[in-house]
């Protein structure tokens, strides 16, 4: 509580000064407008003092005058700077230093113009200027960029600038960022306890980028402590992107995972229920993709005003139509179809090649959707560790699809007949229960939960017209690994499937871990010929 | 009333009865069948009436029948669908691209041009050692067989001993075609990656260009479908074929009965694999080009559709579906290529929903009534 406290009035205090350097040209605008008339002085070290004022007021106007300067597009107008701009055929435009606004009705001939004393002293001096008034952006984004810029340039003039950022800015990553300057800067100083100290503070940074900065100082510094500190703080970094790199692939391996895992419980449902395979369930997933692309152009047509909320909107929609097309194909060719599975195998695939077809024939070939603002970007939870909002927010989804699945099939009448009816279809018919109609009802659930795992996946991806192809064997082996109709065996089976072929990538190429990871399900599946958690009693032999 | 067997043409005739003629017809249709495919189109082409592409295309045509024969002994007999069967054709063919890509033009240090084009280090490449034995045609021949039939009994047995079967097995079998797939597809395989075998000469000795070598290779196409789908035939009637069918109409009562299902399903895997395999070796040297193409998911997708149309368990059916197809494909997409794919996708749910029995169910239908009219 007190540190939110404390962090509440840092930035409070920052915007306060923001507003102070803002307010600064109407109280002090005629301090600017002095220093500004001291640039035309004859003494060269009054002209650097007073682009060294002009830089400490942090006025961003300055930074036009001050690229104009240095390129010498500045003259002397009326005993006062001003910039000049080229107005075409020999003429020039005057303008206002702070302002911008011209001076003069009318450009006037460039000849005769004087133009502004300016040295190698000056140029050096205002590029300084420049570098510390970026710096004092009140933009975050554009802070961050001026300080990244600034740290690559290890400039020493920037130095004092760089510190003040780093103990004050209210944004953490601008704070590290300009420490990571400040130990750059450092790093060619002449004391050499000063590099060593800036070497420790590098590798407490993790500073990735300046690895090889690192390793020629390991090799050339003079001084042996130096190197050796070097050298330690280089392995330390690398130690540290090791293990970053390892978090990542395992993210990544998870975010696939997840995917997998939703696809495959829609097909474990469908499949564990009527003992089908549903060979359009990978379309159910290329169908929920483009309904997700309809309803981003939908929002842009006709409310670009509620844009950044389309996402959800179309993981509904997903959702939606691909259970509604789920449902058309169980009452037209599933439900006729029954007893038969390689039949329905068959036919299936005759719809997917169908829809595969007239999509093709719609859309093209290749379409993208835009994700929205809030999902673009990461999380850092540490330096150098960055998790895509797009696929924690699949992690999320997948998580919340599968409590849902759950609840429905563990809590709901609706999931109790369900279960009746795969465990026994002619006893719970016995019963009462409308087993055509609960058959219907969990090919749409199965169906749309390969429409919204489409919807998920348009984040990470193209839309293709045989976008689900990829999917459906692979989610078809979680299935058979999990077991079928077995939650539990489905996720575990989904993460698994994912993490092995993400752990094996940068071990053996991509295709090579596919066919590994296929001996080994076969392999699996001799061990435990059904499942992870195989079914017990009656239900092992149907 | 005679038999069919008894039923000579002299007599059909003599009766001018419809139904006799429809029943000497079916009975015979198969021989007569046959005869066109070996001795008629041959004739067809020397009297000019079919160019010399129809004839390669009919060649071709009667390779990937094979496929369908022996996918019908697997799914239309044994009850199992394998979604792999052009994963062993392609297999056959890319043994006997090599032997044909090792007789044709050599560049660098007697390398394949195939080979030798796609490599990504030509200077001081060697050939890769298991390339050198395909120089020799009786090692070749072996492989043909060897590799789509090892292949099979090792998947095979692995899979069905641990009773993995029905759709379970039907998506197996697709991964691993589809893992292959990638597999070839990949260049440091040193099979050429994703642009396959070709450049093609001389096929024992024989100018791969000449009109009497594509006669001959059409002939021999022709008669190996004939005799595999004679073989097949007669191999169903035997108890072995009858313990196939038991095995789809119920393997638990089978295995009750004291018989082991595995080693008949594993048979009838590799048999179908070897069918396929030799297939492929002869579809190669026609179309002068084998790629990983050969084997994608839907090629293979593709031979169940010709064995569902024509009908399953019949043979007869497999060889008619795979030849009314894909006379239909080459017809129908140079005419509208666009609706193909459309009329393909509503075929196949067509065929399973309103005649299962494909073709050769709805002939026999028809025979059927016009018997008990008669």
């Amino acid at each position: 509580m007190p540190r939110t406290m404390w962090r509440c009035v840092l930035v409070l205090g920052w915007l306060a000064a923001c507003a102070a350097a803002r307010a600064l040209p109407a109280a002090e605008g005629g301090e600017l407008a002095a220093q500004l008339v001291r640039l035309l002085s004859e003494d060269s070290g009054e002209r650097v003092a007073a682009i060294e004022r002009l830089a400490a007021s942090g006025e961003q106007r300055l930074i036009a005058f001050f690229e104009a300067y240095r390129q010498g597009a500045v003259a002397v107008h009326e005993d006062r700077p001003a910039l000049v701009r080229e107005a075409g055929s020999g003429r020039v435009q005057l303008l206002d230093p702070l302002s911008g606004q011209p001076l003069l009705a009318e450009p006037i001939a460039s000849e005769g113009l004087r133009e502004l004393p300016i040295g190698r002293r000056e140029r050096l001096a205002a590029n300084h200027a420049l570098v510390r008034l970026r710096l004092a952006d009140p933009d975050p984004k554009a802070r961050l960029n001026a300080v990244s810029r600034a740290a690559e340039q290890a400039e020493p003039a920037a130095r004092s600038a760089l510190e003040a950022l780093a103990q004050r800015d209210p944004e953490p990553r601008i704070r590290r960022m300009a420490a990571i300057g400040v130990a750059a800067i450092d790093l060619r100083d002449a004391e050499a306890a000063v590099r060593k100290a800036a070497c420790q503070r590098l590798a407490e940074l993790r500073a990735v980028g300046w690895r090889s900065a690192l390793l020629e100082l390991g090799q050339q510094d003079p001084d042996g402590a130096v190197r050796e500190a070097a050298r330690r703080a280089r392995a330390e970094i690398e130690a540290w992107m090791q293990w970053t790199g390892i978090v990542q692939t395992l993210f990544s391996g998870l975010s696939a995972g997840s995917i997998l895992i939703v696809m495959a419980l829609g097909l474990s449902i469908t499949f564990g229920l009527m003992g089908v395979i549903n060979m359009a369930h990978g379309e159910m997933l290329m169908i929920g993709a483009y309904a997700t692309l309809l309803t981003q152009w939908l929002f842009a047509a006709v409310f670009p005003a509620a844009m950044p909320w389309y996402f959800p909107c179309g993981i509904v929609a997903a959702f939606l139509s691909a259970a509604l097309l789920g449902w058309l194909i169980e009452l037209t060719l599933v439900r006729h179809l029954y007893g038969r599975p390689l039949e329905t195998l068959l036919a299936t695939w005759g719809v997917s090649y169908l829809l595969i077809q007239t999509i093709r024939v719609i859309f093209g070939d290749n379409q993208a959707v835009t994700a929205p603002d809030w999902l673009v970007g990461g999380w850092e939870p540490v330096p150098e560790l960055v998790l895509p909002w797009n696929r924690l927010f699949i992690i999320g989804l997948t998580v919340a699809a599968v409590i849902a699945v759950w609840w429905l099939l563990a809590r709901t009448r609706l999931g109790l007949l369900v279960r009746a009816t795969t465990q026994s279809r002619r006893t719970a018919a016995a019963l009462g229960v409308d087993t055509r109609r609960i058959d219907g009802a969990t090919f749409a659930l199965g169906s749309g939960l390969a429409g919204a795992a489409g919807a998920a996946l348009t984040l990470i991806g193209g839309l293709k017209p045989d976008m689900g192809q990829e999917f459906i064997i692979d989610s078809f082996l979680v299935v058979a690994a999990g077991g079928v109709g077995n939650l539990a065996g489905v996720v575990l089976a989904g993460l698994g499937l994912g993490m092995a072929n993400k752990l094996l990538e940068p071990l053996v190429h991509a295709v090579w871990a596919k066919v590994l990871v296929l001996a080994a399900i076969i392999l699996f599946l001799q061990w435990r010929p059904s499942g992870l958690f195989p079914p017990r009693g009656r239900l092992a032999d149907a | 009333m005679p038999r069919p067997r008894d039923l000579v043409l002299a007599e059909v005739l003599r009766q001018r009865s419809w139904a006799a003629g429809l029943r000497w017809f079916d009975y015979h249709a198969p021989a007569l069948g046959a005869l066109l495919l070996v001795f008629g189109v041959p004739g067809l082409f020397a009297l000019g009436l079919l160019d010399q592409s129809d004839l390669a295309r009919l060649g071709r045509y009667c390779c990937l029948a094979m496929v369908a024969i022996g996918l019908d002994l697997v799914w239309g007999y044994a009850g199992v669908l394998s979604l792999c069967q052009m994963m062993f054709f392609t297999l056959g063919g890319y043994a006997c691209g090599m032997y044909l890509a090792m007789h044709g033009p050599l560049d660098g240090d007697g390398i394949p041009r195939a080979l030798f084009v796609v490599s990504s280090d030509p200077e001081g490449m060697q050939l890769p050692w298991f390339w050198k034995p395909f120089a020799d045609p009786w090692f070749a021949a072996a492989a043909v067989v060897l590799i789509p039939g090892l292949l099979a009994l090792v998947f095979g047995w692995l899979a069905f001993r641990s009773r993995i079967r029905g759709v379970y097995f039907a998506i197996i079998t697709q991964a691993a075609t589809v893992a292959l797939w990638l597999l070839f597809c990949r260049n440091d395989l040193q099979l050429c990656g994703t642009n396959g075998l070709t450049n093609f000469t001389r096929l024992l000795g024989f100018d791969l260009t000449a009109t009497a070598t594509k006669v001959g290779l059409y002939i021999v196409s022709a008669a190996t479908l004939v005799l595999t789908a004679w073989a097949v035939l007669r191999l169903t009637a035997t108890r072995f074929g009858r313990l196939l069918l038991a095995v789809r109409d119920n393997e638990a009562r089978l295995r009750f009965l004291g018989y082991d299902p595995v080693a008949y399903k594993t048979a009838a895997f590799v048999i179908a694999a070897v069918i396929a395999g030799i297939a492929g070796a002869l579809y190669t040297p026609q179309t002068g080009i084998i790629t990983p193409a050969n084997m994608t998911a839907i090629e293979s997708i593709l031979v169940v559709v010709w064995v569902a149309v024509g009908g399953r368990g019949t043979v007869t059916g497999a060889v008619v579906g795979a030849l009314a197809i894909n006379l239909l494909y080459a017809w129908l997409t140079t005419e509208v290529p666009r609706l193909w794919p459309f009329i393909l996708g509503a075929l196949f749910i067509l065929v399973v929903l309103f005649a299962p029995g494909g073709l050769v169910g709805a002939w026999r239908a028809f025979v059927r009534r016009g018997e008990r009219t008669a």
